[in-house]
Order: structure tokens, then sequence, then C-alpha cells
């Protein structure tokens, strides 16, 4: 569907419009000529990075809500970055509010920054909890950098992120109780909460009560565990009435397994089949994390499950144009689903499957199998990695390979690193932004 | 982390035309007095029709001497209320019977409260300045003042 790629558009402009709206908030409670000196200035300062910033704190939680329209037509990859790029941003935000206004203060009435930091902590109401909640939002936004997020298990980044709910709530008591613009405005209070109202029920519905009904209605267990090839395994898993769900080829779940060591984490996994009413698959290659004890898990294992999510469908692409999948290592699974469904015969697919050596071309005599029966090309790109022109899947060979890929909707799946190379390539062979269909699977 | 530093100097720098911007709609240093209706609302009926912009009477003219409450002016933190103390028509001391309470406005009153009582005594009037971060404090604090010289000068 064409309109799809006018979505994400459409839901960052709602969300930008939020910020002129709280800038005039300010504007309106500022008495003209009441800012007269640097520390008027700097109080100001402070006050608007703090009203932003609880605004996009608000937004960050929003966008994790797990709202289905949001994950599955804007696409939760695309959340997911968005959420990325605009949290170290507002971290930094909420930091720099605190020493604005500190300063600002510490300004107008001529004590020192230090003395007055005391002051406003330990006389103001409820500053002490916000800088609280603060202090959890650096520690979380820490976490989250390139460089400490790469060494931390996915498990404790997951759980330490969940912070995230204290140190807002932690934050909310003393915008009411010191910021100007809500304690003297009941119409500001009401929209303010209504927000956060809405944003915690959001929260609340999608992420805890919509999986859990659906796990307890739709009773998904473990049938059997397949091992795929060197650290991969495919998981077989049947429930009742899977078709009310939706689901799409290419899309993903998060998967919650009721066994000893596991029940307490979830991971998000794609299908790795054309999911069916009464059975899914999902294939998993060991990535480290708690990856490897999958293969262990004995049949009839209750299974809970967010999902399904995902835009990465065939609902994204131009029905009229023909369609070049590539995948990277694991990032195959999702592509597997969207080869063997995708509508369309001979050159229509054209799948190029990227990996290091032959042993890593996970799922590989299925879609060998595939390839015949539908009549899709099936290139193995086969190599170590390069960043030269030598590598499969740079500009020029990708042009020799696909002669018509300029013209193709491209569906990209692959480790963030080889994903970011191949979509520059991409853009250089001429595909345009909004046909390059990518899902990540680091998050 | 580049492009979050350049996203937050140039929140920086629309911040601070927004504030410039916002400094430069109202003049400077203003006077308390002349402050918006809805900012210092005086109430109750201790003003009666006394305009607020209206010159307070020499204090030579009457050599009035007395305490003079003056009218409690409900600011969006609270009311104020002050004191007027003249002698032989001079205003001697003015004293604060109500003031802003809570948080911020506890510590700004701590310091504009010293000041505007030192304007005032210095102008023999209300016809004071705002002080800096205290708008409302500086407003609700003349227009008190304002109503306890016509008070005492009736």
């Amino acid at each position: 569907m064409a309109a799809a790629r006018w979505w994400p558009a459409a839901v960052l402009l709602v969300a930008w419009a939020g910020v002129p709206a709280v800038l005039a908030v300010w504007w309106q409670d500022t008495i003209p000529g009441s800012l007269r000196g640097s520390g008027d200035a700097l109080a100001a300062a402070g006050r608007l990075s703090g009203l932003l910033a609880a605004y996009l704190l608000l937004l960050l939680v929003a966008s994790m809500a797990r709202i289905p329209w949001l994950e599955n037509r804007v696409g939760s990859d695309v959340v997911a970055r968005w959420h990325r790029a605009l949290g170290e941003y507002t971290v930094l935000l909420a930091a720099a509010h605190a020493v604005l206004v500190v300063l600002g203060y510490a300004r107008q009435s001529g004590t020192g920054p230090l003395a007055e930091a005391g002051t406003v902590l330990f006389h103001y109401p409820d500053v002490l909890l916000a800088a609280a909640g603060l202090g959890l939002l650096v520690l979380v936004g820490a976490l989250s950098a390139r460089a400490v997020r790469r060494r931390l298990r996915y498990e404790t980044w997951y759980h330490l992120h969940l912070l995230v709910y204290p140190a807002a709530g932690l934050a909310f008591a003393h915008e009411f109780s010191v910021g100007a613009d809500f304690s003297t405005s009941a119409r500001n209070r009401l929209l303010w909460s209504g927000a956060h109202i809405a944003v915690a029920l959001a929260v609340l519905v999608f992420r805890v009560a919509l999986p859990l009904s659906r796990s307890v209605r739709h009773r998904l267990r473990v049938v059997r565990v397949v091992p795929e090839g060197p650290g991969v395994v495919s998981i077989h898993l049947a429930g009742r009435r899977l078709d009310e769900l939706g689901a799409q080829a290419g899309q993903f779940a998060r998967w919650r397994f009721l066994a000893r060591g596991q029940w307490w984490q979830s991971h998000p996994y794609s299908l790795s089949a054309a999911p069916t009413p009464g059975h899914w698959r999902i294939t998993v290659k060991d990535l480290g994390d708690s990856s490897a004890a999958l293969a262990r898990l004995r049949p009839g294992t209750r299974v809970w499950f967010e999902g399904p999510y995902g835009a990465f469908t065939a609902r994204r692409r131009t029905p009229s144009r023909k369609v070049l999948l590539i995948a990277g290592g694991a990032g195959v699974t999702p592509i597997r689903a969207l080869y063997e469904t995708l509508p369309g015969r001979g050159d229509d697919v054209v799948l190029l499957y990227r990996a290091s050596r032959p042993a890593d071309l996970v799922l590989w005599s299925e879609l060998q199998e595939i390839a015949r029966s539908r009549g899709f090309a099936l290139h193995p790109l086969l190599g170590p990695r390069s960043d030269g022109p030598d590598d499969p899947l740079s500009a020029d060979r990708l042009r020799r390979t696909v002669p018509d890929a300029a013209r193709r909707d491209v569906y990209l799946c692959g480790p963030d690193a080889m994903a970011e190379a191949v979509e520059r390539q991409l853009r250089l062979v001429g595909v345009p932004r909004h046909r390059i269909h990518r899902e990540t699977f680091a998050f | 982390m580049r492009k979050t530093a350049t996203a937050l100097l140039a929140t920086g720098a629309g911040l601070s035309l927004l504030i410039g911007a916002k400094a430069a709609s109202g003049g400077s240093p203003r006077p308390a007095l002349a402050a918006p209706a809805a900012a210092a609302a005086p109430s109750g009926a201790a003003t009666p029709g006394a305009p607020a912009a209206a010159p307070t009477p020499p204090p030579s003219a009457g050599a009035v001497s007395g305490t003079f409450p003056g009218s409690v002016v409900d600011t969006r933190y609270g009311p104020v209320q002050v004191q007027a103390v003249l002698t032989s028509g001079r205003l001697t001391d003015v004293t604060v019977l109500q003031q802003t309470e809570g948080g911020r406005s506890t510590q700004i009153d701590a310091y504009a409260l010293p000041r505007l009582k030192a304007e005032a005594m210095k102008a023999q009037s209300a016809h004071i300045d705002v002080v800096s971060g205290a708008t409302y404090t500086s407003t609700g604090y003349a227009a008190s003042l304002q109503a306890a010289l016509d008070a005492a000068h009736r």
C-alpha cells in the first residue's frame, strides 16, 4: 500500500505539534518584562527545557507502549529508531533543566549555585523525588549508550530500562507542585494529567493486558525443537485460533517460554515460515544471550507472547513492483517467510542471501525448495565481510547481480552494521529511500 | 551522539531566541503598579476605584501618622498584604502581613521583599519597579501598599 509510507511522517507531525504547544504554555504564563537579568533568562531556559523534557519523556514511553497500530503501520523498527534517537536527547535535556534552574535561581537570589541546589532539593516540594527520577533516567541513558549497551546482556539492559517508569512517576509530582505553568492553571493540569493517564493506560493495555489475554486464549505451546545447523534451532509452536491474530509473514513477536530459567525474560524473534491458523514457527540463532538455552526446550512448554508486531510485511510493498529480498546471516528468518508468501512468480522476487560460509546459510534447503517450486531467483553471496567494491553487496556487484534493482521494492534484514552498509549501497544503485524496507533485530 | 549534540545546540539557540523575543516584548525596568489586571487583582473593597496609575498624594500633604493596612491582593501564588507605617506623612516602614508561600515562592519572597521595601522607602510611594524573578510578589506588594497609602491620605 503506497499510503503506508506517509504514516511515519503523519505520526511525527502529530508528535512535533506538541512542542509548540508546550512552548506556548510558557509564553502565555510569562509576563512581558519579567525577564530582565541573566538569572531570569537562565531560569526561563530551565523551565522551558523542563517542559520539553517532560513532554518528550511522555512520547518516549508512548512509543514503547506497543500500540498495535504503531507497531504494524509505522513499524516497530522505525519506532525503535525514533525512540533511540530521542531518548539520548531527552535525558540530556532533563539534566540541562536541573542545571539551568539551579543556576538561574542562584543568580536571581544572589546565592551560590551549590547552596541554591541544596535549597531547591530540600526545601521545594517534591524536587527531591524528581532528582531521584532524573538519576534513574541518566542511569538508563548511560546504559543505552552504544559502547555500554554492547557489553550488557540483553536481559540486564531490558530490565534496567524498565526503571524509566518509576523515573517518570517520580518526576511527575514536582511538575504540579513547583511547576508554575501547572500549579496555577487548572486547564493545564487537566490536559497534562489527561495525556499522562492516556499513555499509562496504553502501556497497561498493550504491554500487559493484551499479551496476557492472548497468551491465555490461544494456549501457545512448543511442539518441536529442530536443529537447523551450528547454533541454530527452529521452534515449532501450536495454538488455538491463531488466525484471529492476523499474523503475517515478516512479523515478529516477543516470546516468553515458561520453563525454568526462561520465564522471566522475553525475546523478539521473527516468524520464519508463513503462519497458519494452528501453527507458527520461529528460528533462532545462538546470539550469545540466552538463545542457546532454547535448544533444550521441551515439547509442551507453555509460551506467552506479545505480538505479532511489525510492518516488515507485504503491505509495505508497491503492488506493481518486483521485489528484491536481501538477508544477512540470521536475518533470513522474516525474509524466508516473505519469500514463501509474496505473490508473483519467476523473477518477480529475487533473494540475495549473505553469509560468511556455506554452513552459515540458515534454512538453505528450504529456500532452495521454495525457489524451485515458485521459480524465484536465489543467490547465495559468500565470503568474508569487506567494505570495498569487492563485497558481494557493493553497489557495482548489486547492479550486476540484479540489473533492475533500482526499480524494485527492497526488503532488507540483517545485523545492524550490515544493514546500514547495504542501505547505503542500495541508495547508490538508485533505490529511493522509501522503497527500502528494513527490519532491525537488535533492540 | 553527534546528532544529539547538534540537536541540543539547536534547541539552545531556539530557546534563547524565544526567551529573547519574550524579554523584548515587554519594557524594562517595569513599574510594579502598572501590572496587568489579571496578575494582581486587588480583592475586597479596600481600594475602591483607586486607579492603578494615580499618583500618590505627596507625603507631606496631610502629615498623617499611624499604621495603615493595605488591601489583600490575590496573586496566582497566593495573597499578598502589607501595611504602611507613616510618621508625620513620611513612609517610615512597610511590614508584610501576608506573603506567598511554598517552595519557590518562599525563596523568592525572601530576597524580593527586602528589596521592595527598600525601593518603597526610597520612593516614598508604591511606584516601585518589579524585582527580577518576583513579578507576582512585586505587583501584589505595590498594589497593597498603594491601597494602604490611599487609606492613610483619605
